[in-house]
């Protein structure tokens, strides 16, 4: 069972992340930021949505053809008497792109090579995102995820995995809800690691307002993303929103205490989805019937204790290393004639 | 290093790129349905009610192209109708591309290529002899990703199909052989046919058809993905009494939806 005792006892710096990072898929590009022209057209695309294209489906078009400016020029509206419009839209895009940007914050679209290379992978990857603090597109992160209204215990245990996530040189990634995601972000920078936040609102608002300086401070030193447009107000289906895109960003998913009604539930199921491992803590298993229901699910592991969300992180990671190598064995070297 | 002078080796490394595919895509794939009269014998789409074996695109390529269609065909993964399983297949082929996604085609192409090369063989009585990606109709130029990964994986025997002159965009997905052009080929091969997705089938069953055409003796077409549609009532009814729920397994032989033959 979970029992604060059992903290580690780590915090002394960051533990070096092992081996080197896999090499990015776009070579030197990556240092590059992204161009106003691509960001414009993204806005514009987004903002004008022609033929009520969703955020869903401009994401998938600007993936499959590499940039946003082929789709803006495909799809951009037409105008009367049959003239190409949408220039209108394209210079208030400018605008706005301008406006972010001088205001502090980073735009990456999906097709941009410092999107976060994980993201990109889930069906739910938003096709902007807008971002203040250190980009790192191929951040190892762990999600730590609960309810708002936590029990003492289940607040220890968040700051215990967290704390035992940035010993072993992980990111640890929440919601910046009140509850299990503050105590979560709040030991990891006190640990000395890296957190980063997902907002279910614009970069420009805090929800709750109480964590607005914890906010500033993960900002600063870690991470602050969000999906939506910077002034954009909470709303119920953000949240869930924001969940997807949590477990996307993440290699893994840790549940530490969690309702019926949860967006650690719904982050749980998405997570099963992407193919990302899901550790839920038995406290999680004992209290609710879907966590039950989960258990023996592709990559849904239960721990007892802070040692084994460790342990379970570790052997995910190595399960995955092991397949590189295991694949890189085969390629080449199958007769299938 | 070798991994073909060490069958241990070898197997091991397959198994580890099996449970690999289960963990990582198992929630999101789904094992191919083959029961005669639940779904077709050919593209195992499911049903409608009374139909006997094959679905009406599939009867109707039998009627008008018979032995000159793929004699044999297997399915690794059903997908279109799930987002995950949709986001794959394009993420793959993407111009922007997603590495994961690469890697798990790879991973798919290496478990159905490696651990089932012998079924296809076994079920034609006649050894593979060559093997071949489609080619896309409609690809802006460049190797297609398909052919990039399973070249890769295979040691030699390709045999390059290209596309054809002058098809119609607006008839690409009808079945005809002379949308692929086939370089010259020794009488009585066998070859296996490799594509990424199954919508109607016209793509890969005009490939079959231009190399029967062309002179080969059997054709045996593995496809990564069977595309399915929700709108269509006796897949939608299949997919929630029964596919959404399976659990995905990598020991499935993509040729018999079963056991290997």
């Amino acid at each position: 069972m979970f029992d604060e005792s059992e903290r580690g006892a780590g915090g002394a710096g960051r533990a070096p992340r092992p081996g080197p990072p896999p090499a990015a898929p776009y070579g030197d590009e990556v240092a590059a930021a992204e161009g106003v022209d691509e960001l414009s057209a993204l806005v514009a695309l987004l903002q004008t949505r022609p033929d009520r294209i969703t955020w869903a489906d401009v994401a998938a078009r600007v993936l499959d053809s590499g940039g946003s400016t082929s789709v803006w020029e495909e799809l951009r509206p037409q105008d009367t008497l049959d003239r190409v419009g949408g220039e209108d839209a394209l210079s208030e895009a400018r605008l706005h792109v301008e406006a972010w940007r001088s205001s502090g914050a980073e735009l990456l679209s999906i097709a941009d090579p410092r999107y976060p290379h994980r993201l990109r992978g889930v069906h739910q990857a938003p096709p902007i995102l807008f971002a203040r603090g250190l980009v790192l597109p191929d951040d190892e992160a762990v999600s730590v995820v609960g309810s708002r209204a936590a029990s003492p215990r289940g607040l220890a245990i968040a700051a215990g995995v967290a704390h035992e996530l940035v010993r072993c040189g992980l990111t640890v990634a929440s919601g910046l809800a009140r509850g299990i995601d503050a105590a979560a972000h709040r030991a990891a920078l006190e640990a000395g690691g890296r957190t980063v936040a997902f907002l279910g609102t614009g970069l420009n608002r805090s929800y709750p307002a109480e964590n607005r300086a914890l906010q500033a401070q993960i900002a600063e030193r870690g991470l602050v993303l969000s999906q939506f447009w910077p002034d954009a107000p909470p709303q119920k289906h953000t949240f869930l929103m924001r969940n997807a895109t949590m477990s996307g960003y993440g290699i893994a998913t840790v549940v530490v205490e969690a309702g019926e009604t949860s967006g650690a539930r719904a982050q749980t199921r998405m997570a099963v989805e992407h193919g990302r491992p899901v550790v839920l803590t038995d406290l999680v298993v004992q209290r609710n019937t879907w966590a039950q229901e989960l258990v023996g699910q592709p990559g849904v592991h239960v721990a007892e204790g802070l040692g084994q969300v460790v342990d379970i992180i570790d052997q995910v990671r190595q399960e995955t290393r092991a397949v590189d190598e295991a694949l890189r064995s085969l390629v080449g070297l199958v007769d299938i004639l | 290093m070798s991994t073909s002078s060490d069958p241990v080796a070898a197997l091991t490394a397959l198994r580890a790129v099996e449970s690999g595919v289960a963990r990582e895509a198992g929630g999101y794939l789904r094992n191919p349905v083959s029961e005669p009269g639940l779904t077709c014998a050919v593209c195992r789409r499911p049903l409608d009610p009374g139909a006997t074996a094959l679905c009406p695109p599939c009867a109707s390529a039998e009627r008008t192209w018979s032995t000159r269609l793929s004699d044999r065909t297997g399915f690794i993964t059903y997908a279109g109708i799930s987002d995950q399983s949709t986001r794959l297949m394009y993420g793959y082929k993407a111009q922007a591309p997603v590495p994961e996604h690469t890697r798990m085609m790879t991973l798919l192409l290496v478990v159905a290529l490696k651990a089932h090369a012998r079924c296809p063989a076994v079920l034609a009585e006649a050894p593979v002899t060559r093997w071949c990606t489609v080619p896309s109709l409609s690809r802006r130029g460049g190797r297609h990703p398909l052919n990039a990964i399973v070249s890769g994986i295979a040691r030699g025997g390709e045999l390059r199909l290209e596309p054809g002159p002058d098809v119609d965009p607006f008839r690409a997905r009808d079945i005809d052989a002379s949308h692929f052009a086939v370089p010259p080929l020794d009488p009585g091969q066998h070859v296996l046919l490799i594509d990424d997705t199954w919508t109607s089938g016209g793509h890969a069953q005009s490939a079959a058809a231009a190399l029967k055409v062309s002179g080969a003796s059997q054709v045996s077409t593995l496809v990564v993905a069977r595309w399915l549609r929700s709108d269509y009532p006796a897949t939608a009814a299949l997919w929630r009494s029964r596919i959404a729920t399976s659990t995905y397994r990598t020991g499935t032989c993509p040729w018999t939806s079963g056991g290997c033959p």
